[in-house]
């Protein structure tokens, strides 16, 4: 038993050890793709150029390639110390390509993903059974159950709940339903409190660490915001 | 063993963190006694298998229970052991006889058992819905074509629009940071006597713009002033309908009106409204009557048409036309009136804001014809005509927006917008007008800000009021019985089903309730609903995006109906 408590915490202090060598330069990029219909996707890119003494270099050519095989230059930006340009490309494999005389040429390949349809609302029922999407109030002193349609390619879903405009409760899940727990919400007598309820799914690739990959990659697609009301 | 405590005491924050619970298995939701559809949605918080008279119907954290309506016992079972759970539970008919619901169409998909059904599909929001909706018992669907014109001699708008015009043009004095022409609500001093001749500034409906029209009076009395321009070449039989007209408005109508929906505002702080009656509106049959917003903004380079003062404009009383008739001059008095209270209430007042609030036109109108209804017109006013054109073109007719060939105000979107506010006007105390009025939020907002109702609610009660009408013996879903004004005599209110109703006693309409739609259309304009009457086992597909409301009939129902 002690032996094994042992291995356990050396592979835990593995596992918060630095990674990279030092005096290597480096490249990290993150994707941030947001679905806003009718608008449609948009795709921030963001290319921060480490060089091996851990300053950020700010002289590099960057670009990236679409799947399309457009390519864009990447203007530093000074306020964020990265390569930065929104892109509105869809799916697939960005090529991304930094250029410098401190650190030479360096390149990632990172994954673009759009979350869609964007989750939608099927039910909001309250633990005696009133449903909000048959016009019914909801009870706040009963847990309430939050159920959307499935996102093709989402790895989980995000759900916030606002009464008067604030975020009185969030939650996350993989599945397609969550419960929020009676007495977290607020309810009034009379036609009760104006709430909603807003569902994202979300999709990661790459490392949010960029250790095991040198890239983020996060997709989100918001579902409207579906009001109710909620009663005590 | 004194150099391990440390590493043994992390191993253990560890097991801690990723151990076995230590909280019991238990059924999450629903709570013990609900009353819920089928399926029946329960989670636990924890996996194992769920069971119903000994047959397991889903294992995991999650299950759904699809079963017979009555009281169900479900079991949980943890998989990790530990006491089995029981959940006394009540699975309701989903379409009990008689009672609307509102109901929920995950995947746009509505299975109807074997029955007669009244059904809705309503448009709840304010952009056009497109689909196509199937049947599995109709083999073909027809789509609604839009129809646009329409032959009723009204006060309808034609282009130019004078009604949008006016809305349009708050919007531009409001952004352009015009000012009021005076404190819009100043208390009076004496009113100085009305002079016996001015130049007012009327509207020009044909070339756009104003004219001077030099303007004598006509009649006075306390609060109003009545002008003419030309009043010379009147005959004595429209000299004495104007100051007929002029007289009932100013002893009675306007009062109530101002009772009803709060005091006007008085920026030329002479103590009076004026109406010039003008042949220029007979002439170009394009409004009865009007109010020009410009004129409560104070007149300058970016309001040159302003007469800084409260003006209603009418056309002159003609025997043999319904839309010149003496009754509609005089509810048309009423009418416009109301958008000048409405817009001195609402807009005027908050000129200093960052982003003073303006009406929506269609609620501007619908509040307009109200007051048309709550002065003693509402049936010889007209409204019966506006309400007939909506009942006759609802799946086609936008509550708030625009309809299929982009037209927004039209006779039937002012229909559809009276009975909405005449639907909240009858339920809600007294007062509800005036805070309507005042209220800072605007269209389906300030309606449901005002009443404490959704917007998705509201429109649900106004679309099962219009289905049911004539069917429900109770106060819900149905206006109130009408009844006499006490001081014209007219019916107040609406009746959807009165059969062949006089306007005036020039022309009928006929209310016969909302007619059912023969198939399916392709498009909704928002807040636009479509009703049928559907018999047998079916299923419905394609339903997302609308507001699907249904009712079982009751068998006394159906009998009547054959």
């Amino acid at each position: 038993m002690m032996r094994r408590l042992v291995l356990l915490c050396a592979a835990l202090l593995c596992a918060c050890s630095p990674a990279p060598t030092p005096g290597t330069a480096r490249l990290r990029v993150s994707v941030t793709t947001t679905l806003t219909p009718p608008a449609g996707t948009s795709s921030l890119l963001a290319v921060s150029l480490e060089g091996g003494d851990g300053q950020a270099l700010s002289g590099a050519l960057a670009s990236v390639t679409e799947p399309g095989g457009a390519l864009s230059a990447l203007p530093f930006d000074p306020q964020t110390l990265s390569y930065r340009a929104r892109l509105a490309g869809g799916d697939g494999i960005y090529q991304v390509t930094v250029d410098s005389a401190a650190a030479g040429v360096l390149t990632a390949e990172v994954p673009v993903l759009t979350l869609s349809p964007a989750p939608a609302l099927t039910d909001l029922q309250d633990g005696l059974g009133a449903r909000a999407l048959s016009g019914a109030r909801l009870s706040a002193a009963t847990p309430i159950r939050v159920e959307w349609s499935a996102t093709p390619q989402a790895d989980r879903y995000l759900v916030d709940v606002r009464q008067r405009g604030v975020v009185v409760w969030s939650g996350q899940s993989t599945q397609t339903s969550l419960i929020v727990p009676a007495g977290t919400l607020q309810g009034t007598a009379g036609p009760g409190v104006l709430s909603s309820v807003t569902v994202t799914a979300s999709a990661l690739r790459g490392d949010t660490a960029f250790r095991s990959a040198p890239f983020l990659s996060v997709s989100s697609a918001p579902s409207g915001a579906s009001g109710f009301q909620v009663g005590p | 063993m004194r150099r391990l405590a440390p590493v043994a005491l992390l191993g253990g924050l560890l097991f801690t963190a990723c151990g076995t619970p230590t909280d019991d298995a238990r059924i999450l939701f629903p709570l013990p006694g609900a009353v819920l559809d089928s399926p029946v949605k329960l989670e636990a918080n924890r996996p194992g298998t769920w069971r119903i008279r000994g047959e397991v119907f889903g294992t995991g954290r999650q299950a759904s229970l699809s079963a017979a309506p009555g009281p169900q016992t479900v079991t949980f079972e943890p998989e990790a052991g530990g006491l089995v759970q029981t959940l006394e539970v009540t699975v309701s008919d989903p379409f009990p006889s008689g009672v609307p619901k509102r109901v929920n169409v995950s995947g746009g998909t509505l299975t109807l058992p074997a029955g007669t059904f009244s059904v809705i599909l309503g448009n709840p929001a304010e952009r056009i819905w497109r689909g196509e909706v199937q049947s599995s018992r109709e083999a073909e669907q027809e789509a609604l074509t839009p129809q646009t014109t329409s032959g009723e001699r009204t006060r309808a708008a034609s282009p130019p629009d004078p009604a949008a015009f006016q809305e349009s043009q708050v919007r531009r004095l409001v952004q352009r940071g015009v000012q009021a022409a005076r404190p819009p609500f100043q208390a009076q001093e004496v009113s100085p006597p009305p002079a016996r001749s001015r130049t007012i500034q009327m509207p020009d409906l044909v070339r756009g713009g104003s004219r001077p029209v030099q303007a004598e009076l006509v009649w006075s009395g306390p609060g109003v002033a009545a002008y003419g321009e030309h009043p010379e070449r009147w005959s004595l039989e429209t000299r004495a309908a104007v100051q007929t007209i002029s007289a009932r408005f100013a002893a009675t109508l306007w009062p109530r009106t101002q009772a009803t929906f709060g005091a006007a505002s008085d920026v030329d702080g002479d103590g009076r409204v004026l109406l010039l009656f003008s042949a220029h509106l007979n002439e170009t049959q394009q409004a009865v009557g009007l109010f020009n917003p410009a004129d409560l903004f104070a007149p300058g380079p970016d309001n040159a048409d302003s007469n800084g003062a409260e003006v209603l404009f009418l056309g002159l009383p003609t025997p043999n036309d319904l839309n010149f008739s003496a009754a509609s001059l005089t509810a048309t008095a009423c009418h416009e009136g109301t958008h000048l209270i409405h817009l001195a209430r609402k807009t005027l007042s908050r000129l200093d804001d960052p982003d003073p609030p303006v009406e929506e036109l269609a609620l501007s109108e619908g509040l307009a014809h109200l007051a048309e209804d709550l002065c003693g017109y509402g049936q010889s006013g007209g409204n019966g005509a506006f309400v007939a054109a909506y009942l006759a073109r609802a799946a086609q007719t936008s509550l708030t927006g625009v309809d299929l060939a982009g037209v927004g105000d039209s006779v039937a979107r002012r229909g559809a917008a009276y009975l909405l506010l005449r639907r909240a006007y009858e339920q809600m105390p007294r007062g509800w007008a005036q805070r309507l009025v005042s209220s800072p939020e605007t269209g389906l907002s300030g309606l449901a800000q005002t009443t404490g109702q959704t917007p998705t609610a509201l429109q649900e009660d106004l679309w099962w009021t219009l289905a049911l009408a004539g069917r429900l013996p109770g106060p819900a879903h149905r206006f109130a019985p009408q009844h006499p004004d006490p001081e014209t005599g007219d019916l107040s209110g609406i009746d959807l089903t009165a059969g062949r109703v006089s306007i005036g006693e020039l022309a009928q309409v006929t209310l016969q309730g909302l007619p059912e739609a023969r198939s399916w259309p392709r498009a909704l304009p928002g807040g636009a609903l479509v009703y049928r009457r559907l018999s047998g086992e079916q299923t419905l597909n394609g339903l997302d995006g609308l507001l699907v409301l249904v009712r079982r009939e009751e068998p006394e129902t159906v009998r009547a109906k054959r």
